[in-house]
């Protein structure tokens, strides 16, 4: 049925987006981390990855969240020569995370989250009211 | 309410007609275990068909609750779950009331 069809669809993109929340958590939990000794490398930011996929039970096209990539892009690197971790010149590596574009990143998932509530709440309602039919 | 009493009549073949067809398929499936019933009980073969699909959405549905309670499934699986049930259950119960009262109106007809 084309109705329950769909609110199982917006649930797969809610277990996405949530996939993708995590991820994004687990980035800005990470911002500060610094490597456990000088030589090895701190925390690696990690993308969030969706594919779409066919799923031949439902029928439909159903979201998925795929692994996390990670961002190989250059470590932020900080001026602190007390640090014990910190290299011979005195600078200590920090992670390639950047606040700002986890918190656009961290809107975006939740807009995506409440678009796909709103689907389901929407085909719950035409179903309700098309059983309410013959409740008159 | 204004009911007229062919449409009672109507509506009562319908879904008895309904319950045909549910049970034949379900036969041909092999999916259909009671015992192989005459046209007289189309009617309550359907409905205890589709009561037993909605328990089973709801059994699913309540595993789901406990699950989530103890943390061990997600709240979207959960939320699809208890909506299902609730859904499946709204549906029998409206088709139920309205075989119901056709048969009412039609057992009040007078003669």
């Amino acid at each position: 049925m084309d109705l329950a069809t769909s609110m199982l669809v917006a649930a797969s993109g809610m277990r996405a987006q949530s996939s993708r929340m995590r991820t994004i958590a687990e980035n800005i939990a990470n911002a500060n981390s610094t490597a456990p000794t000088a030589q090895s490398d701190p925390y690696r930011r990690k993308i969030p990855t969706m594919t779409s996929s066919f799923d031949r039970e439902l029928n439909a096209t159903v979201v998925e969240a795929g692994r996390p990539v990670q961002d190989s892009s250059d470590f932020r690197s900080q001026y602190d020569p007390g640090n014990p971790v910190a290299d011979a010149k005195g600078y200590v590596k920090l992670p390639n995370v950047n606040s700002l574009v986890e918190i656009m990143d961290m809107r975006e998932a939740q807009q995506s989250y409440e678009a796909n509530v709103n689907v389901l709440d929407a085909s719950k309602t035409m179903l309700v009211r098309t059983i309410d039919l013959l409740n008159k | 309410m204004t009911v007229v009493p062919s449409a009672a009549a109507a509506a009562y073949q319908a879904i008895a007609k309904i319950g045909a067809e549910s049970a034949a398929s379900g036969a041909a499936t092999g999916a259909a275990s009671g015992a192989a019933a005459g046209p007289a009980s189309d009617f309550s073969q359907f409905l205890s068909q589709s009561m037993n699909n909605a328990v089973q959405t709801m059994k699913t549905g309540e595993k789901m609750a406990a699950g989530g309670a103890a943390g061990q499934t997600d709240v979207v699986s959960v939320v699809n779950a208890v909506n299902a049930a609730e859904l499946s259950l709204d549906t029998v119960v409206a088709v139920r009331d309205k075989v119901i009262a056709a048969y009412q109106n039609i057992m009040q007809m007078p003669i």
